[in-house]
């Protein structure tokens, strides 16, 4: 039963990652007087670049195949850590906060060689600018988990949605109300929204993401947007679940199971409807601005593990 | 409310004052700092009420009401008029970079944190955290000081130390007696308008308040 729910979970995130992806892309183009995308479209893209047939550049070694998989592979991986709607995780053990930021590292470490493996000038630049901000965004999260970590004393994601969810709820939003500041502007940063780089434009002055994918065609798209999407719902769920833990059961009833459900698409609907709203009321940061929006991050993850450690643990 | 709820209480409004600090250096543009300054004394009043409360002490609350008076409506207004009467660029200039910035203050921080836990016989009458972060506010006004060019700026940084010291007053002793309280208030307001009248005759002599240009007063 329990490796039943965990594996459901990791498909229920990725079967629920396009919807969200298309829930931002709807409020931005309601808020635009355009009609929008239909639910089901973002889903028919996916299956149309899975079916089509994949353009690859002669150059191209063995790295620029694996890349898409290590991608996609790394993502799924992370998201079998973190608890959605139940109080466990199917690779969930002591430490696997720092995997999960490792294992999307890794993807996004082959995703730049794979760029840079074409020999195309746009890869080129996509990919320094991703290092560029990735080496600012790493060290944030994993301070944000530290911060967490230290107050809940594991440092494991499901140990920490537990004792958060124990703890009572003024002591939760207080002490870890920076770490989710830090989060929260990391998960715009790291699937690739407004502020930092805006996912619906192939403009070379601004693309970032886009331009590392730019070479990619067919299937091999497919799983990188797919893994992209999946990216994004992770960090909405990590904000949802680790800093409002409340109403997750532990038990395997089917009812409190459900509602737990219900409760998630909530959050993730909430969450979502944040970014969105980001999304539309902020401009693109210059380049060279994003590490000052980055660096905000970090001193808040530092501020939220140094206000802890100063004043002790919640006293 | 219970007291169980008023450290933790205490604990977030501290730590959003130093959010507030940060958002001042951290802000792209200067009306951007003016507001992030007008948020930290409204924490600051904040933070008052609540020492207020806990203590009994209800001249304090006078105090609050004064410090967002003065310094959330009155001097951010006074702010944005000095800008418009400049026609000064709006972004705001500093010497280093923000991140540079941001990590001195953090550096900022610890030592202030390390140097009040070395204090001894210090018994403050609130919660001890905030002399910590009261002796920060005063460092971090200076480095406002010191690290933007344009005149503007530093007067907020001025105005911080003030809400360093005034933090720093509640915390040690209930604050200063009323009457001194009103006058520092005053002290302040006075200050902020003699400084913009200050900032126009600079302006008038130099064309600009970037301080740069006051080193050409040198012989």
């Amino acid at each position: 039963m329990t490796l039943i729910l965990s594996v459901f979970q990791a498909v229920l995130i990725a079967g629920f990652a396009p919807a969200v992806s298309w829930f931002i892309k709807k409020m931005k183009a309601v808020s635009q007087n355009r009609v929008g995308p239909r639910f089901f479209q973002v889903y028919f893209d996916l299956i149309k670049l899975f079916r089509k047939g994949m353009v690859i550049s002669g150059t191209a070694s063995w790295v620029f195949h694996a890349a898409p998989y290590v991608f996609f592979g790394g993502t799924i991986a992370a998201a079998l850590m973190l608890p959605v709607i139940w109080k466990g995780a199917l690779c969930g053990f002591m430490g696997d906060a720092i995997l999960f930021v490792y294992l999307l590292a890794l993807g996004r470490f082959f995703l730049v060689l794979a760029a840079l493996d074409t020999g195309t000038a746009f890869g080129g630049m996509g990919s320094s600018r991703e290092m560029f901000l990735s080496s600012l965004a790493e060290p944030a999260l994993l301070l944000s988990f530290f911060s967490i970590g230290f107050h809940t004393k594991t440092l494991s994601l499901t140990g920490m949605m537990s004792v958060l969810a124990a703890d009572s709820p003024h002591r939760v939003i207080f002490f870890v109300s920076l770490a989710f500041g830090a989060v929260l502007i990391l998960a715009i940063a790291e699937s690739g929204r407004i502020p930092v780089d805006n996912p619906a434009t192939h403009l070379e002055l601004t693309m970032v993401h886009e331009a590392m994918v730019l070479e990619y065609s067919g299937r091999y798209l497919a799983l990188l947007e797919w893994g992209h999407q999946i990216k994004q719902l992770l960090f909405l769920t990590l904000l949802a679940n680790l800093f409002f833990p409340w109403g997750i059961p532990d038990t395997f009833n089917a009812v409190p199971i459900v509602l737990s459900l219900l409760l998630y698409a909530g959050k993730i609907a909430v969450a979502a409807w944040v970014i969105g709203w980001i999304e539309i009321h902020f401009a693109k940061l210059r380049l060279f601005r994003v590490p000052d929006f980055l660096a905000v991050a970090f001193v808040l993850a530092l501020l939220s593990f140094l206000g802890q450690l100063m004043v002790g643990r919640g006293a | 409310m219970s007291s169980e709820w008023i450290p933790s209480l205490v604990h977030f409004f501290g730590m959003m004052l130093l959010v507030a600090s940060f958002g001042i250096i951290a802000a792209p543009q200067i009306m951007a700092s003016v507001r992030a300054y007008a948020v930290h004394s409204f924490l600051l009043a904040v933070i008052t009420v609540l020492v207020a409360l806990a203590g009994h002490v209800e001249h304090l609350l006078i105090s609050a009401a004064l410090t967002v008076v003065l310094k959330t409506v009155v001097i951010p207004r006074v702010f944005s008029k000095m800008i418009h009467r400049l026609g000064v660029r709006r972004e705001v200039e500093s010497y280093a970079n923000v991140p540079f910035l941001l990590l001195i203050s953090v550096l900022l921080l610890f030592v202030s944190f390390y140097v009040t836990s070395g204090l001894r016989g210090l018994e403050p009458v609130f919660s001890k955290e905030f002399v910590s972060i009261a002796i920060f506010t005063v460092f971090f006004g200076m480095l406002v000081m010191i690290s933007v060019k344009k005149a503007m700026t530093q007067v907020l940084g001025l105005l911080l130390i003030e809400n360093g010291l005034f933090l720093l007053g509640i915390t040690m002793t209930f604050g200063m007696p009323l009457l001194v309280e009103l006058g520092i208030s005053f002290d302040v307001l006075v200050a902020v308008f003699i400084m913009g009248i200050f900032m126009l005759k600079i302006r008038g002599a130099f064309e600009g308040i970037d301080i740069d240009d006051l080193t050409e007063l040198k012989g």
